[in-house]
């Protein structure tokens, strides 16, 4: 009675068994019913037998003639019975008789037992027995079967010979251990294929019965791998090194094998920054103004200069004062034309007349400029009086000064008329002039007696003076402008000009508007500087002059009004202070200054003017600076004594601050000067003085390496910060400080040990201190490795900092890249040595601390892998740390946007485990690794062939690693392969000419698989860690004892001994084939389908035995490459050569 | 006499902070007429330090470079020889001669050169020849992290080839070479 347990372990087998037939024959492009499953029951009780009756099988087999014999009346009689033991001669009669449901006798090998069974089976008289012919497949000596070489004979004698017999096939055991390789199958069935060419058969019509239970999935199929010996192979192709004694990258090479570098460029383009200067200069003479007259100019280049810089000047003043579109201008004077005769010159009373309009000064400007194109006209066309007459009364808007933001841009535009006219003047006394003498040609300037008024001279000769016009012409205030700018005329009457100087000086200062007069003055030295020669008396007059005003506009208490007049006249100032300082001497210079009032003793400073500051400060811009440099100290104590309302002192140390450094090598008394300002400094309340002037002797202090006084500033500008935030002028100053003494120091450590350094940082805010912090950060890595971890701790404090202004969700880009990179670069420059584990733990913080940066989140992942490896390296109780890393790895790597470096970073680690012989992690990071595959398309987006290449190349790798993945019992061990397959199946972008190549990937990956070596895995030089490299072994049932404890297992060591799982590994890639085959033959381009098929071909070749199924399938590859190959193809000739000399396709 | 200079795997700045000082010496611009690399530089800056070595330099793209547009083969004709070149990790499995072998034929060049595996190799088969100039930096690699750092050069003269083999060996550099020739080819 068999257990029931047994009897339902029976039916399931018998289930199982015959699912797998199906499938099997479905690989094997076969209907399920071609294939006989007989059961075999031997030793097996009645009941059982009985079992399997009842779930639907009938055939079944026995071995022993007597067990047969018993067994049979039990059963039913509609049973198939097949005798598959060795049958002796005398058994055949009992066994016939007892039997008469024997369907077949397997395992007849020899005449004499077939001529029994015919006797018997005709004396019976029973229908004609299905007989086998048992052949010897394994080669073996052996009791069992005919010698493949005698099978056709014997096979002849039963098909003709024996007529109660009916020959039905062949029949094998393989070994006599009974377990098969596949050359006994390929041995059976070259067998057939020849019996059934002697006998003019088809093969169908001839059985084949091979192979247990184990193996017939493999019969059916038809597939096995190559067996390869892969140490043999490489000894065999290793081409034999030896030393070199030379070597052509040694220093004592020959020079040689200097290369010529072809396709380099050659110098022989034209470098458009050293164009000849020459052309330079030329250029530079043509800017001039916009005037009409160049001709009537003189033309030395001296003229062409002042104009140059005049012209400059006035556009800067237009610009520091710029006029305001809606502003009205409360003045405007109608411009009429006077239609009065040539004689009216003077029309005051016009003037008197209230035509006075609103008007703005965008309007105002427009009639000026009218003005100038009438003057200009008149002139041409000889009306000289209107000339004028419009002229006075340019002349006279600008002695209304009543709109003072007005006035610079109405003194710019308004000079500009006066010059234009001056011009005209002179061109036309200069035309007077020279042919007065009859055409002769006068080199220079004629005197001409006092006695002609100047007038005259602008007349033409005959006319009649109107004397008194002329008179009251002269003593016109209005005429300033107008006598300024016919001053150079002055040159036609005498030789000495600028005796007017004086006069003219005396004249202005009885302009009444102090602003009026002010720019007057500048006007009055511009046309100065146009005479040959003048002293710098006038000069010193003028600025004389000023202060008066000044004093008198300020009257010691400057208001909001005061301020700005003020400011409109510095303009004024720093001219005259420039033409009295150009190219001067120093002994002039020291006259000067004592000219000035700036005398040697300033105590009498204050007394002589209250608004003395300004001057300096013009003087201090002015001055030459070897000057200032000799001087320094006298200076200092100079500014230091003059401390007014008019402008700051800051203001003034910080200019000298500036100027001094412009020359900082050549300074002498340095320290007396640094002391010095130390002093003035403590007397500063306020950050943003204190700041201003500190900053401006900032380069002479780090030049000259006072450390201490650098000190003294840093904890002077800390004691003066307040909890309120920093202004923008501090903040611009305070960044301006810090980059100034990152530049400087060339070492962090430095940095870090100035005073307060950090404490000053802390109170920057906005792009200021990301400014600061970037540079820092960048410094420090500059260096090199980061070692210190006080200065990790606070770089990386510093780092947060940056990061934490940075505004991700709102900037774009481009914005954030270079801070970004910048903390990237830290992170990577940190160097914690053999400190491994506080390494990880620094990794980890980072990530928390900037987890927008993709990049360095990426790069944390690729320094935990390098930790890992750096521990395994150093071996020892490292396992602990390497399954940290593993973990840091795994919770880091999902954060990542693009899931394709996801994959890439899945992979890395999962080599690293594999490395250190982890496999629960091994398989989680390949399992995660293909979940990212599924979601490319939606997360990352394939668009680009480059995309899709990639992509295919890295699952190219990942099949790589496979060969070293132990795959898992449950899902059996080609779960993954087949996930991959299953990825290329579900994805649209994945053209047929990739699958291709991927799914001989996934052979090749198979047939590695199935090896009984490894040709790579995970190596170690270890003794405490894994892998054995190298372990062969043969196919047999028995592990080796004393087999080292191995961590990793490849999978044929897993699985060894369950030989399904090589059925498995088959019958996977035999459907892959399949694939293969399908894919090729449908791909409707020539082209790519001989491509495709060659490919396929090769890795088909390579990797299967070339039997059957295999070999059918290399054959059609093979010919449908040669169909849609061209002619010449390389790799088809090749690929045929490599066929033809294995012999692949015989 | 023809230098090419056959490096790859350095995996610059992952796994490797720089090359090895005593290479950077001997890798002196103007010596080296060609520069074959098998890809994983990583980065844009190893690209351009190869560069100034020699201006003629073939990448192709290992999984790790950053620069996607490095073709993941190429082939080039120095003299007498068709050289082509792989990365290495799309040849499965890695190193197999057989499959190389395969990937030789696509290619068609008498001379390939493959890396990955980060482990210097010569062999010679029916296909020609393949050469894996290993990792110039010793990065550790997917099988071992036991790697010397090495690289390789070629002279090619006629149809005559002498690999020298650079690898630094416990802080010391040592030079092996390799000869072969080539047959003079038949035509198809």
């Amino acid at each position: 009675m068999a257990a029931p347990a047994l009897e339902g372990a029976a039916v399931t087998a018998l289930r199982a068994v015959l699912h797998r037939v199906r499938l099997a024959a479905e690989r094997s492009g076969r209907r399920a019913d071609d294939v006989r499953v007989v059961a075999v029951s031997k030793t097996k009780p009645v009941s059982l037998i009985d079992q399997v009756y009842d779930a639907g099988h009938r055939c079944f087999g026995e071995n022993y003639v007597q067990e047969i014999i018993d067994k049979a009346p039990q059963l039913p009689e509609d049973i198939e019975w097949h005798f598959i033991g060795h049958l002796q001669s005398n058994k055949v009669k009992p066994l016939l008789t007892a039997v008469p449901n024997l369907a077949m006798v397997e395992g007849v090998d020899n005449e004499k037992v077939a001529n029994n069974l015919d006797r018997v089976v005709s004396n019976i008289g029973r229908q004609p027995l299905k007989v086998l012919v048992q052949v010897n497949t394994s080669g073996e000596v052996s009791k069992s079967g005919i010698n493949p070489s005698e099978c056709v004979d014997l096979v002849k004698h039963v098909k003709l010979g024996c007529p109660n017999l009916e020959f039905a096939g062949l029949m094998t055991i393989g070994m006599p251990d009974y377990t098969s390789t596949p050359e006994n199958f390929k041995t059976l069935l070259n067998c057939r294929a020849e019996i059934c060419k002697a006998l003019g058969m088809a093969e169908s019509q001839c059985e084949l019965s091979m192979g247990m239970s184990g193996d017939f999935e493999q019969a059916s199929m038809g597939v096995e791998f190559r067996l390869r010996d892969y140490r043999a192979e490489e000894r065999a192709c290793s081409l034999p090194r030896r030393r070199a004694d030379t070597h052509p990258l040694s220093a004592h090479s020959p020079s040689a094998l200097q290369v010529k570098e072809s396709g380099c460029r050659k110098d022989d383009f034209v470098d458009p920054l050293r164009a000849t200067d020459g052309i330079m200069a030329e250029s530079s003479n043509n800017i001039l103004h916009e005037d009409i007259a160049s001709d009537a100019t003189a033309p030395s280049d001296v003229s062409a200069q002042l104009r140059k810089e005049w012209s400059s000047f006035k556009k800067i003043l237009m610009q520091r004062f710029p006029v305001s579109k809606t502003t009205p201008v409360s003045v405007a004077r109608s411009v009429v034309l006077a239609k009065g005769t040539k004689g009216e010159l003077d029309d005051s009373k016009n003037f008197d007349e209230e035509d006075d309009k609103v008007v703005s000064q965008q309007e105002c400007l427009s009639k000026l400029q009218e003005l100038k194109d009438e003057i200009n006209q008149s002139w041409l066309r000889d009306d000289l009086v209107t000339s004028l007459r419009l002229s006075i009364k340019v002349a006279r808007l600008l002695m209304d000064a009543s709109i003072i933001q007005f006035y610079p841009t109405l003194f710019v535009l308004a000079t500009d008329i006066m010059d234009m006219l001056g011009d005209l003047v002179w061109a036309r006394i200069k035309q007077k002039a020279e042919i007065t003498e009859e055409g002769r040609f006068i080199c220079s300037l004629p005197v001409v007696p006092l006695s002609v008024p100047l007038w005259q001279l602008v007349y033409d000769v005959g006319y009649e003076p109107v004397t008194e016009k002329y008179e009251c012409f002269r003593l016109q205030k209005l005429l300033h402008y107008l006598e300024l700018a016919i001053l150079p005329c002055w040159r036609f009457l005498h030789n000495h000009p600028e005796n007017n100087l004086q006069r003219l000086v005396m004249m202005v200062r009885g302009i009444a508007d102090p602003l009026a007069s002010a720019y007057c003055r500048l006007y009055l030295v511009q046309c100065a500087q146009r005479l040959p020669q003048y002293d710098t008396g006038f000069l010193i007059t003028c600025i004389n002059d000023l202060k008066v005003l000044l004093m008198r506009l300020s009257d010691g208490n400057l208001s909001g009004n005061s301020k700005f007049l003020l400011t409109l006249v510095e303009p004024t100032i720093e001219y005259i202070m420039r033409c009295l300082f150009k190219d001067r001497k120093q002994m002039e210079i020291s006259s000067i200054l004592v000219a000035l009032g700036m005398g040697r003793d300033p105590s009498t400073l204050f007394e002589n003017c209250s608004c003395i500051s300004i001057f300096l400060h013009y003087i201090l811009k002015e001055l030459p600076i070897g000057y200032i440099c000799f001087n320094a100290m006298e200076i200092l104590h100079l500014i230091e004594c003059t401390d007014d309302n008019s402008f700051d002192q800051c203001l003034n140390f910080k200019l000298l601050g500036h100027r001094l450094c412009e020359r900082v090598p050549e300074l002498n008394s340095v320290h007396l000067i640094v002391d010095k300002i130390t002093q003035v400094l403590s007397c500063y309340d306020k950050l943003d003085a204190y700041l201003m002037v500190a900053d401006a002797y900032l380069d002479i202090i780090l030049e000259n390496q006072l450390g201490t006084c650098l000190n003294v500033i840093l904890g002077g500008i800390f004691d003066r910060l307040t909890e309120e935030k920093i202004g923008e002028n501090g903040l611009m100053i305070l960044q301006s400080i810090f980059l100034k003494l990152l530049a400087h120091f060339a070492n962090i450590v430095d940095i870090l040990a100035l005073n307060h350094f950090l404490d000053i940082l802390d109170m920057l805010h906005g792009s200021s201190r990301n400014s600061v912090n970037m540079q820092l950060l960048s410094m420090a890595t500059r260096q090199g490795r980061i070692q210190d971890p006080t200065i990790i701790e606070v770089l990386l404090e510093v780092a947060q900092a940056l990061y934490d202004g940075l505004d991700f969700s709102n900037m774009r880009k481009d914005d954030y890249q270079h801070p970004a990179r910048v903390i990237s670069r830290f992170v990577y420059m940190v160097e914690y040595g053999t400190e491994v584990e506080s390494h990880l733990r620094f990794l980890a913080q980072c990530r928390g601390a900037f987890a927008n940066i993709s990049e360095l989140q990426e790069m944390l992942v690729h320094s935990s892998n390098k930790l890992a490896v750096r521990a395994l390296r150093h071996g020892n109780n490292s396992i602990s740390f390497v399954k940290s890393c593993l973990a840091f790895n795994e919770v880091t790597v999902p954060a990542i946007p693009s899931v394709i470096r996801q994959f890439k970073l899945y992979l890395e680690t999962a080599e690293v485990a594999i490395l250190g012989g982890f496999i629960s992690h091994v398989d989680g990071l390949i399992n995660a690794a293909i979940n990212c595959l599924q979601s490319v398309d939606s997360v990352d987006g394939v668009q680009t062939t480059e995309d899709v290449e990639g992509i295919i190349s890295l699952i190219c790798k990942l099949c790589g690693i496979l060969v070293m993945v132990p795959g898992s019992l449950e899902q059996g061990g080609v779960c993954i392969p087949k996930r991959v397959v299953s990825f290329l199946d579900s994805q649209p972008w994945v053209l047929p000419r990739m699958k291709t190549k991927v799914l001989c990937m996934v052979v090749f990956l198979s047939a590695a698989l199935s090896q009984n070596q490894f040709l790579y895995h995970a190596v170690s030089g270890k003794d405490n860690m894994v892998c054995t490299l190298d372990l062969t072994f043969r196919v047999a049932p028995a592990l080796p004892t004393g087999q080292q404890v191995v961590k990793v297992i490849g999978n044929y060591q897993l699985f060894y001994g369950v030989r399904s799982y090589h059925q498995e590994v088959l019958s996977f890639s035999g459907g892959v084939l399949q694939d293969i085959l399908n894919i090729v033959m449908q791909e409707p381009s020539t082209a790519v389908r001989g491509k495709m098929a060659l490919e396929a071909c090769n890795c088909v070749a390579s990797s299967f035995k070339m039997c059957g199924e295999t070999l059918e399938a290399c054959s059609k590859l093979v010919e449908i490459a040669k169909a849609c190959s061209p002619a010449g193809d390389r790799f088809l000739q090749s690929t045929l050569k490599f066929l033809d000399a294995h012999q692949f396709l015989v | 006499m023809v230098l090419v200079l056959a490096l790859g795997d350095l995996h610059i700045p992952h796994r490797a902070p720089d090359l090895p000082a005593k290479f950077k010496s001997m890798l002196v611009p103007g010596k080296i007429q060609h520069v074959i690399c098998t890809g994983n530089l990583c980065t844009k800056e190893v690209h351009d330090y190869l560069k100034t070595v020699c201006p003629d330099l073939h990448i192709t793209r290992g999984e790790y470079d950053e620069e996607t547009r490095y073709p993941e083969t190429k082939t080039l004709t120095i003299g007498q020889f068709k050289l082509g070149v792989c990365h290495g990790h799309q040849v499965i499995p890695w190193g197999d001669l057989d499959s190389l072998a395969m990937l030789q034929r696509q290619l068609d060049v008498d001379i390939l050169v493959t890396g990955h595996t980060h482990q210097f190799t010569a062999y010679k088969h029916e296909a020609g020849v393949v050469i894996n100039p290993g990792s110039a930096t010793g990065a550790f690699s997917s099988i071992t992290y036991d790697v010397n750092p090495s690289f390789v050069l070629m002279d090619i003269d006629g149809l005559r080839v002498v690999v020298y083999v650079y690898e630094l060996i416990d802080g010391e550099v040592k030079v092996d070479k390799i000869d072969f020739k080539k047959t003079t080819t038949a035509t198809a």
